[in-house]
């Protein structure tokens, strides 16, 4: 062995020695450092397996939206439409669509309701515990796990709901959205046309949208483009462009969450760099003694960098365990709030994090090399400092 | 020689006038001497002490040991010359606190191939200053005159060839101190050479030590 290595671990041995001997002062210093990243990466997790959720559930959304404008607001569309848009080459099929709310005065809850004409036989197998709505069926209905909970239903099957004019309509619930699918269909009451259209006492001339499939997935903005053309006064909505405003709204959320804990790290780094500037006189005079005895001003930064390495790389190892955990068995209890947003019908979905690397290295850039560069620089100043200063 | 100080000057600020702490000395000083510099407090033995180290540097004249001067050299060599060469006794408190005291006494071993090694060695040391069952106790279980001992051991664990020892008998009762300087009879006669600087008279006679020599206001005599 080298002496040069044989130093090096030398003075590592020295470092973790050194930490142990102030190992209720470190130990603290783990537990605050550990917190603060298990914040900042439950935040990182968070987002990863939201989008991850996002990402699977909006691969039954439509590929196209259509929706009526008047004044700047959406107005119910014609049924006229849909024969104005089935000429445009590249469309495989057009469907009227009823998507309205329903607010619940009991539980102050609004429940969305989705009335279509014909299902995706491929939501039976990986979104639905149960079948689809039949159309000869009056008021079959698939719900989300978050309505459920909400008409507090438990085992019974059949419920009843108000219509505008407070006459009530039944319901037979014949299937559930699965709890993974919870993020985006948490609140969703699935049924068929007629029934949607019974449930708003709506015209049977009227949709409120249009949903639009393409034979091509590549073309469906050049294909929008051309339906907004056609239609002018319509908006026309892109499953792209809902799956970007997912990604922007955790984005957005998780970046204000981000913002808002990387100031307890600054703080918590300010603490650290007060800390090691305002070295105590036992810690500058143990430096000073080191110096007497032939270390190199490089030797006590060694020292000081392996002991921060190890501080820091521990509290990442736990802070990020703790993150995973949280996300992993306690769905991310703390966040959920902010991430989830304030509505009644919260979603209670099984969340399972993705760990990409970007993530990790993203949260150690933020706390390991900060906490590194606010220990060794102020261990540094006070190296630098003649021998016999500690002499004096 | 071993150690020469050639026109050595250390001045400091002090109440808007300049002292000089060590004013002109030239020092020869040869293998396997022992020195003793005799002087009151404030008369510049510990300044010139830590000249001779490499702990200060000097506003002008030079310090050569073996031939080399100490200032012309990297600080890397400098702190290997305060390493490998020469064993310090401070008068102050020099120990770490948390480390235990053979631990303290084995400090200077960092960067030796097997520092544990030593081990045997240290606490032989430790047998010859009388603190043999203390080995495991941090410092401050340990009176002011134990410290000073195992600094004096410390100063012996890396067999440096200079022992430079800032009032090395000082907080030591009249049997230890016999006992210390036994010690460092014993080493000097294997070839170390020492720097004794103190203000006590006893310590400095000629029945003790070979060689005396008086310092005054930095002025070495």
């Amino acid at each position: 062995m080298s002496l040069g290595f044989q130093k090096q671990l030398n003075i590592l041995d020295y470092g973790l020695a050194s930490l142990w001997r102030r190992k209720t002062k470190n130990i603290c210093v783990i537990i605050v450092f550990s917190l603060v990243i298990f914040l900042l990466s439950s935040f990182q997790f968070l987002t990863g397996a939201l989008t991850s959720v996002a990402e699977k559930t909006l691969r039954f959304a439509p590929e196209i939206t259509v929706q009526r404008m008047v004044a700047g607001r959406q107005e119910q569309i014609p049924l006229a439409y849909v024969a104005k848009l089935q000429n445009i080459f590249g469309i495989r099929g057009v469907e009227p669509r009823i998507w309205g709310y329903h607010f619940s005065t009991v539980t102050g809850a609004n429940i969305t309701v989705l009335g279509l004409t014909s299902f995706d036989k491929r939501l039976e197998k990986s979104l639905l515990v149960g079948r689809l709505p039949r159309f000869g069926q009056a008021g079959e209905v698939v719900l989300g796990q978050g309505v459920v909970r909400d008409l507090n239903l438990q085992n019974r099957r059949k419920f009843a709901l108000f219509r505008p004019d407070l006459s009530q309509k039944t319901f037979t619930v014949v299937a559930e959205f699965k709890p993974e699918s919870e993020l985006l269909t948490a609140d969703i009451m699935l049924m068929s046309m007629a029934d949607g259209r019974d449930f708003f006492n709506m015209s049977s001339d009227f949709a409120t949208d249009l949903v639009v499939q393409v034979a091509n997935p590549a073309e469906i903005e050049n294909i929008a483009r051309k339906i907004g053309q056609i239609l002018a006064d319509t908006r026309v909505v892109t499953r792209p462009q809902i799956q970007k405003t997912y990604s922007l709204v955790f984005g957005w959320r998780s970046g204000f969450g981000s913002v808002c804990l990387l100031t307890s790290l600054a703080a918590f780094i300010i603490l650290a760099w007060d800390k090691a500037s305002g070295m105590t006189p036992e810690e500058k005079r143990e430096i000073g003694i080191l110096k007497l005895l032939g270390w190199q001003t490089s030797d006590v930064l060694a020292v000081r960098f392996y002991e921060g390495f190890a501080v820091s790389v521990l509290a990442l190892v736990l802070g990020c365990t703790l993150g995973y955990v949280h996300i992993a068995f306690f769905e991310g209890v703390l966040f959920r709030p902010l991430m989830f947003g304030w509505s009644v019908l919260t979603p209670n979905l099984q969340l399972s994090p993705e760990i990409h690397l970007t993530d990790v290295l993203l949260v150690t850039c933020f706390s390991v090399l900060p906490y590194l560069v606010a220990t060794v620089i102020p261990a540094w100043r006070a190296a630098s400092v003649p021998p016999d200063s500690a002499m004096r | 020689m071993l150690i020469t100080c050639t026109n050595l000057l250390k001045t400091y600020p002090a109440e808007g006038q300049i002292l000089k702490a060590v004013d002109t000395v030239n020092l020869d000083i040869d293998r396997g001497d022992f020195v003793t510099i005799l002087g009151h407090s404030g008369s510049g033995k510990t300044t010139l002490l830590s000249l001779i180290g490499g702990l200060t540097r000097p506003d002008s004249g030079t310090v050569h040991i073996d031939g080399v001067e100490n200032w012309q050299q990297p600080d890397t060599a400098l702190a290997d010359l305060r390493n490998r060469k020469i064993g310090f006794i401070f008068q102050f408190a020099s120990l770490i606190p948390t480390l235990t005291v053979v631990e303290n006494i084995l400090l200077p071993l960092s960067f030796a191939k097997s520092p544990k090694g030593n081990l045997g060695y240290a606490m032989h040391l430790l047998e010859r200053v009388g603190l043999g069952g203390r080995a495991n106790n941090l410092p401050g279980q340990l009176s002011g005159g134990q410290q000073r001992r195992v600094a004096i051991a410390r100063s012996f664990i890396n067999r440096p060839e200079i022992i430079l020892a800032d009032e090395p008998t000082g907080d030591l009762d009249e049997v230890t101190e016999d006992d210390i300087l036994a010690l460092f009879r014993e080493f000097n006669q294997d070839g170390v050479t020492f720097v004794v600087v103190t203000h006590n008279g006893g310590l400095a006679s000629t029945q003790r030590t070979p060689r005396i020599l008086n310092m005054s206001q930095g002025v070495l005599a």
